[in-house]
């Protein structure tokens, strides 16, 4: 399998010396250098084999105290640490590094859940919460708060937060939920954000930006630090909700409908990142493509309108969730029928949970986890994969639509399948283009690797950037940040030499490249 | 092209899967006229199950929240709590339950290859500790490897035991 890829400026004698150093710093059982341990960190949807991305080694810290001990261990040996959290980021290359060579600096065994405020609703966590374990934990001591959680539940509270991940309640804008982090920066280092800056401050968790300058972004899809703890906002359990799916029947409804949804989102009438949706995402989380459909190509019109009718979808579909106090709903949810009803001539038809009773529905929409959608990477057949194409639109329903026939034809001019999301978010569209394929085909692997460089390209021409890319792709998405010469590149770089002068932290992430392997860089 | 009835397959999973196994009698399948949920790459709330849907087919949405309910259940006897203290079952279901429990992405991969009855990983009666350990550093199909870091090799010997623990004597 993997022959062992050593990181840029590390012979086997100097590699050997580092993950030594990090054995007698650590002790036994928390560096993980074998041939086993270096393939189970390869990207399992990898755009082949994934030995381009493949780590050296993974290093597991237990203690914030560990965590620094590791950033320093790596500074004297030049060794590259990539940090996860779960590393479940699933479509963007999961726990594997951008450069080949680097230790994964895995945090899941830091899992303490160590604070839930019931009362001003947040809680602080270590990066190896899980979602589901942090829900576990909520629900079996009663404490009537509710997380957002992806639609891949796999993951962490945090280290979803950090890839500024999305979430399905209205706390759903994950990233802005984060107040106060605390962080070993590359030179090993502890500092903490916000409030917390200050010793035995009250407030750490209350209010994010504390005194001057305000770093929490800085962290967040960045390599400038390894988070250790942070404070995460969490939703006071509502008194009620009520939940209605609306099913357009022809694409061309995205255009008035984005228009509703977007006017609703911004004047906060809908709280939550609404996933407009294509007819594949139930079809292709229970069934193969093969259940529909053997020919080559993209599906035949004939077969989508049987999928529609057999999972009732419509060409799109989404799904609306109001929450809050029982009048405020009410009052919602006929602002929500007023708007929709007239034009798709029929009744939006709710149905409501209240407090007390049994969480209902039972899913994301209210906070559950699950993992049910990872089912469609079996879309195509063999081993599979998928990879998303995230440019973030204004919410405007025109250019949606143009954006949709563009995107569209790309894919089919790959001989893909479309499948699409316009999340709404409260400003903005993320419209994740999901590229399902089978990676043991390598002519689908090539035509989905060329279909996606083709997207930046097209998306960078129509004037849109994408919101968070897989590891494969970081240097041309950035490079698409171009104002001014990439201005914001050359920001990112000077801070990036400021903070970590040996290029330790996660080189390449974001597109960023310490001084010492700038000319390394891709692009 | 073939539009093939798997809808029904999926169905009769759901049921077979209720049907077997102590704990998964616990869990309702979701009655058609409840409201339900339906997956979420697609989407986070619920619809109703639409009088149209004339085959009596599990919905999609039935069973997403069936899904998540499995798992929900399992989390309500504290898996994670009981997990760190060496309980094997726990241990199993801390870090499979992912995707090895009821219309979990791993059952009904399961369930496609092998048919219902052998989908559920925990009612299996033919795994050795040997495949288990194989499975789970090396992945299979779509299944993911973990990692020494997610589950140590200690722990991926209680797993192996957990899910061999039905086999029949002279077996692995
Ligand atoms: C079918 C499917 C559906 C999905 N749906 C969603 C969805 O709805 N919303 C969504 O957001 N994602 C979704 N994902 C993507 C992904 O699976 C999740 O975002 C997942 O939560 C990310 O994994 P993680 O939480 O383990 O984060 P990690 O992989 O641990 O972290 C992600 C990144 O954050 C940074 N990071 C993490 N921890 C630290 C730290 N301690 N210090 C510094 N940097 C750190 C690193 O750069 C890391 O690569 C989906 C994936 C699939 C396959």
């Amino acid at each position: 399998m993997a022959e062992r890829t050593l990181p840029p400026g590390l012979d086997e004698a100097g590699f050997d010396r580092a993950i030594n150093a990090l054995r007698q710093t650590l002790g036994e059982g928390k560096v993980f250098a074998t041939e086993l341990d270096r393939n189970t960190y390869i990207d399992p949807y990898a755009l082949g084999d994934g030995l381009d991305h493949a780590a050296s080694a993974a290093v597991a810290p237990e203690s914030v105290e560990e965590v620094q001990a590791i950033v320093r261990v790596a500074n004297e040996h030049r060794l590259p640490l990539w940090p996860v959290a779960r590393g479940k980021n699933l479509g963007y290359g999961a726990a594997a590094p951008v450069l080949a060579g680097s230790a994964v600096l895995d945090m899941t065994r830091m899992n303490k859940i160590l604070d839930v405020d019931e009362r001003f609703a947040y809680a602080t966590l270590e990066p190896g919460v899980g979602f589901y374990q942090f829900h576990e934990h909520l629900t079996n001591n009663d404490i009537p708060l509710w997380m957002s959680v992806p639609a891949n539940g796999w993951g962490s509270v945090i280290g979803n937060a950090l890839e500024r991940g999305i979430g399905y309640t209205p706390y759903g804008d994950h990233t802005s939920k984060l107040c106060g982090l605390e962080v070993v920066t590359p030179t090993g280092e502890l500092v903490r954000t916000g409030m917390g800056a200050m010793e035995g401050n009250k407030s750490w968790a209350h209010y994010p930006y504390s005194f001057g300058p305000s770093w929490d972004q800085m962290f967040a899809q960045s390599n400038l630090g390894v988070v250790t703890k942070a404070n995460m906002w969490m939703m006071p359990e509502p008194e009620m909700t009520a939940h209605t799916q609306v099913n357009l029947p022809e694409m061309e409804d995205i255009e008035w409908a984005m228009d509703i949804l977007a006017d609703l989102r911004l004047r906060g009438v809908i709280e939550h990142n609404v996933v407009f949706g294509n007819y594949l995402h139930d079809a292709s989380a229970f069934t193969t493509r093969a259940d529909w459909y053997d020919g080559e190509g993209p599906i035949p019109d004939e077969v989508a309108e049987k999928i529609q009718e057999t999972y009732n979808v419509g060409w799109w579909t989404f799904h609306l969730s109001l929450f809050g106090d029982g009048s405020i709903v009410e009052a919602k949810q006929k602002i929500v029928s007023d708007a929709f009803e007239p034009r798709l001539g029929k009744k939006l038809e709710w149905r409501h949970w209240r407090k007390g009773q049994p969480r209902e529905p039972f899913s994301i929409a209210v906070g559950v986890p699950m993992v049910l959608p990872l089912n469609v990477v079996n879309w195509m057949g063999g081993r599979g994969g998928h990879i998303g194409f995230s440019p973030v639109l204004p919410p405007s329903g025109e250019l949606a639509y143009d954006a949709f026939l563009r995107r569209k034809r790309r894919f089919e001019e790959a001989g893909l399948d479309y499948y699409s999301s316009f999340t709404v978010g409260h400003r903005h569209i993320a419209n994740v283009n999901m590229i399902l394929y089978n990676r043991d085909d390598a002519d689908m692997v090539r035509r989905t690797k060329e279909l996606f460089t083709q997207m930046i390209a097209d998306a960078r021409e129509e004037g849109y950037g994408e919101y968070r890319t897989h590891i494969e792709y970081m240097d041309p998405v950035a490079e698409t940040y171009d104002f001014n010469n990439h201005a914001l590149m050359r920001l990112n770089e000077t801070v990036k030499d400021a903070l970590d002068p040996n290029g330790i932290i996660a080189p390449g992430r974001g597109g960023v490249w310490p001084a010492r392997l700038r000319d390394g860089r891709k692009g | 092209m073939t539009v093939r009835a798997f809808v029904p397959f999926l169905a009769c999973a759901v049921l077979a899967l209720a049907a077997c196994g102590d704990k998964e009698t616990s869990e309702p399948v979701a009655e058609p006229e409840e409201m339900s949920v339906l997956a979420e790459t697609a989407s986070t709330a619920e619809t109703q199950a639409e009088p149209n849907n004339t085959s009596g087919d599990a919905h999609g949405a039935e069973l997403t929240k069936v899904s998540s309910q499995a798992a929900a259940a399992e989390q309500a006897k504290g898996v994670f709590k009981r997990a760190a203290q060496g309980d094997a079952e726990a241990v199993y279901l801390a870090n499979c339950q992912y995707c090895h429990i009821q219309l979990g992405p791993g059952t009904i991969t399961l369930s496609r290859r092998l048919g219902p009855e052998e989908a559920l990983l925990a009612n299996r009666t033919d795994l050795t500790e040997g495949y288990v350990k194989t499975v789970v550093r090396n992945g299979l199909n779509t299944m993911p490897a973990l990692t020494r870091v997610e589950v140590s090799d200690e722990e991926l010997e209680l797993i192996a035991a957990y899910l061999t623990r039905n086999n029949n004597s002279g077996e692995e």
